[in-house]
């Protein structure tokens, strides 16, 4: 099975809300998918429940073909899953270097070795591709927002993932913030990495991906190229009318 | 300052201090004063080894007392029976049983449930220790036997301090530090970067539990008695108002504020019963105007002094 | 017994859901663990004391005005020392702890350890099905079920009630409504205060007056808080009575120093095996 994401039929309810219905989609090894979804479509519902943070009223998960119903959030990061959350979660009691040195590494994924051998000097790597090795000594609590935001992807990446989840990595970047991102996304890409990105931001992403899910309400309305799902009329529909429109996010 | 440098002036500090304490009874020879001093290293014991679990990790622990009355209790059910070497660890082995009891599931909740849980069991203990009078003696407790007492035991206090201060703040200045410094700032982010917070919380717990259950084995033998009250809602408290007088997170902080606490309670020993009155007053204040406790007075002066320095020159 | 045992569960069962009720008005709606809430339970109390034994005040004025008394108290402490640390949980948790020893250790400076006794405000008693209930008991009883039903129709019929009910729901949805959420919290406080301090009114007479009797009310109110789930009433009165009930049992047929080791077990055991509460409402997200 090359899947290396699987998702089946997941439903999460929350308070009385369906935050998703029965989401189901597979994400073969090395590809980039974009998750994209008006504000409240369940985007980052999706990732919680994923990566362990929240559990499923209904439908499993499977990474590598291995259930993951469940697990505890480090445990899947042991399986070579990471994440990194919507708003930046620094450890302003740490430096950057600290930061991205007590990052626990998983056996299972691949991208600290495509990098260079992993072990001692990773994580100089993985702060020099997100142009962060010069600010190693500097508390995280200092840096602006768009170096959090790449701290958390280094955070992450730290940990030697098979598959990354990104939350929404370009909100709240400038220009020059978002084409060093853009930079490290296409590089890791290319290392190999299996990449799953949540993002508004379309048009950055539009460019670099073959592959785009779509959620409104919980549920996943297309699945495709970026060609094919934005013919589709139920994504026009989610975007044009109401709120949340594509217009006003690209 | 690298950390291995930062790490040793502190150790030095504190080497000095308790350096300074520890030559104390050659000048000061009025038992009262000792007995004074070493209660108050008891309980700098206790606060500092409360600061690991809730300074560090952030969750805080209202039970503390279970472990140093369980220590307590130790001395004072096998005092009689074996040899006082013994007596020690057989302390810190019930306070670290005590501890899984009590962390496993109070661990895994977090802010003010952890809070509430925790201050729930030395209340338990405390029913406890009164209805099975048979084997605790109610609430007339046991009477122990020290083996130490006097300088003997103030040496000991003191020797157990520093061992307590040096073992917490090679632990603070370690990746394992680290580790309970990032889970205490963002448990969700320490989850996500593969840090299972609930082993590390129980960690930083039963380590603090150990030492406070040494301490308690000491405390029996200071008080020559133990009884339900060590259990009770006013020994929790007074280490919780320690450590947050003092300054959580920073390990020395609390034990400073036991000191400050201890001899502040003490010079008003006429209105004995209204210490906690005093201590409650002045936490309240603390909170509200010096969050970070009497510690950062200590990190204020010398921003205090540069300026003081540069204010001539212009 | 077992007439004893479901007579005084009843009468517990009663004085709990007020207690819990209190408690869900503040933690419900503002998100604070009040750990004073117990406080105000001991300050009613010692008010009550005072004002009927040493000014000789008719007992229901001396409860009217106790119970205002205290309410005002707790929106004083809600504004001079919660309000300024609220971004900051646990400086609320302390704070509010050492508002709460400071209040005990009042108490004993003003009354000594030693228990106090109030007068009844109704003397005589009873007996039902062989067990003695003073008319006290009774009047708790009544008292109590009266009170739950004025918060009822306060929550679902008056203005207050529902801006309270909005902000407990969505605080940020109901900000943008306009419902002004400081305000809400102050009421709240007050309304919380006022349960607490009427618990401790009805309980005074048959109880006794203690500097060390604000933790039980505290660790109860949680406990049923915990077990019944926020934000339902129904779930509120069961697990009160559960709680009443499990702790007259143990009283009874164990040890009666044990009772509150009862509700410590049940705090703890829903905190570890259902945190979602017995009927799933329940706090821990």
């Amino acid at each position: 099975m090359s899947a290396l994401l699987a998702v089946e039929r997941v439903t999460k309810r929350f308070r009385g809300l369906t935050a998703l219905s029965d989401v189901s989609f597979e994400v073969a090894r090395g590809e980039m998918a974009v998750v994209i979804g008006p504000n409240g479509a369940g985007k980052t519902t999706l990732f919680n429940v994923i990566t362990g943070f929240a559990r499923p009223e209904e439908g499993r998960v499977a990474l590598a073909g291995e259930p993951v119903a469940g697990l505890a959030p480090h445990v899947m990061v042991r399986r070579g899953l990471a994440r990194t959350f919507q708003i930046p979660r620094p450890f302003k009691s740490l430096t950057v270097g600290e930061t991205v040195a007590l990052a626990r590494p998983s056996a299972a994924g691949n991208v600290l070795g495509v990098l260079g051998a992993p072990g001692p000097g990773s994580a100089e790597r993985v702060l020099r591709l997100v142009q962060l090795w010069e600010r190693r000594d500097e508390p995280a609590g200092t840096l602006s927002q768009g170096d959090l935001k790449l701290l958390e992807v280094a955070r992450a990446l730290a940990t030697n993932p098979a598959l990354l989840l990104l939350d929404e990595p370009y909100a709240g970047l400038g220009p020059g913030e978002m084409a060093r991102l853009t930079r490290v996304v296409m590089d890791l890409h290319a290392a190999g990495l299996t990449l799953v990105i949540i993002e508004h931001k379309l048009r950055e992403l539009m460019k670099l991906t073959r592959r785009v899910i779509v959620l409104h309400y919980g549920e996943k309305i297309a699945d495709g190229t970026p060609a094919e799902v934005s013919r589709e009329p139920r994504v026009l529909e989610a975007y044009m009318g109401g709120r949340g429109g594509m217009a006003s996010h690209a | 300052m690298t950390l291995t440098r930062r790490l040793a002036l502190r150790l030095g500090g504190v080497a000095a201090a308790l350096g300074a304490l520890a030559l104390l009874p050659l000048w000061v020879s009025n038992p009262y004063v000792l007995s004074v001093l070493t209660l108050a290293a008891l309980y700098a014991i206790f606060a500092s080894s409360w600061d690991i679990l809730s300074g560090y990790i952030g969750q805080l622990n209202f039970g503390h007392a279970v472990f140093f009355g369980v220590g307590a209790y130790t001395a004072g059910f096998l005092g009689p029976h074996l040899p006082p070497l013994l007596v020690l660890p057989a302390g810190a082995l019930a306070a670290v049983f005590f501890a899984f009891l009590v962390g496993l599931p109070c661990l895994k909740l977090r802010g003010p449930y952890l809070s509430l849980t925790t201050l729930v069991f030395p209340l338990i203990l405390e029913r406890l220790a009164f209805t099975f009078r048979d084997v605790t003696g109610g609430e007339y407790g046991l009477r122990v036997e020290p083996p130490l007492s006097g300088p003997g035991l103030y040496f000991a206090s003191l020797a157990l301090l520093a061992a307590t201060l040096a073992v917490l703040l090679a632990v603070a200045e370690s990746r394992l530090g680290r580790t309970f410094r990032a889970i205490g700032d963002d448990d969700l982010a320490a989850m996500a970067a593969g840090i299972n917070t609930t082993r590390y919380k129980l960690g930083a717990f039963v380590l603090g539990a150990a030492l406070a259950g040494l301490g308690g084995v000491l405390y029996a033998y200071h008080l020559r008695h133990v009884g339900p009250e060590v259990f009770g809602l006013f020994t929790s408290f007074a280490i919780v108002i320690m450590g947050i007088v003092g300054g959580m997170g920073t390990i020395i902080g609390p034990a400073i504020g036991a000191y400050f606490l201890t001899l502040l309670g003490e010079s008003l020993r006429e209105i004995e019963t209204y210490r906690l009155l005093v201590y409650s007053g002045v936490m309240i204040l603390c909170v509200l105007y010096l969050p970070r406790g009497l510690w950062s007075l200590g990190e204020a002066l010398p921003a205090l002094a540069r300026r003081l320095r540069r204010a001539p020159a212009r | 017994m077992l007439a004893d045992i479901v007579i005084f569960g009843t009468i517990w069962g009663a004085i709990y859901t007020i207690l819990a009720l209190g408690f869900t008005l503040i933690f419900g709606v503002a998100r604070i663990l009040n750990l004073a809430y117990g406080a105000m339970y001991l300050v009613a109390s010692y008010l009550i004391y005072t004002l009927v034994t040493r000014f000789g005040m008719p007992a229901p004025v001396a409860w009217l005005l106790a119970v205002a008394a205290t309410a005002l108290a707790g929106m004083l402490l809600y504004r001079v020392f919660i309000f300024p640390l609220r971004d900051t949980l646990g400086r609320v948790l302390i704070v509010t702890a050492g508002m709460a020893i400071f209040l005990q250790e009042v108490a004993v400076l003003l009354y000594s350890t030693e228990p106090r006794y109030v007068p009844t405000l109704l003397p005589g008693s009873l007996e039902f099905l062989g067990v003695r209930i003073t008319h006290q008991q009774l009047l708790t009883l009544v008292v109590a079920f009266a009170l739950v039903a004025l918060l009822h129709l306060f929550l679902e019929r008056t203005r207050y009630g529902r801006e309270l009910r909005a902000v407990a729901q969505d605080t940020e949805m109901a900000s943008l409504m306009g419902i002004p959420v400081e305000r809400t919290y102050l009421v709240a406080m007050g309304l919380s205060t006022a349960l607490a301090a009427a618990a401790g009114a009805l309980v005074a007479p048959f109880l006794t007056v203690s500097p060390e009797m604000g933790w039980s009310p505290l660790l109860v109110a949680f406990t049923v808080v915990v077990l019944g789930g926020l934000g339902s009433l129904g779930g509120t009165i069961a697990a009160a009575f559960i709680v009443a009930y499990a702790e007259m049992l143990t009283a009874y047929l164990i040890s009666p120093q044990l009772r509150d080791a009862a509700t410590f077990a049940i705090m703890i055991g829903t905190l570890v095996f259902r945190p979602h509460g017995l009927f799933g409402k329940g706090i821990v997200e």
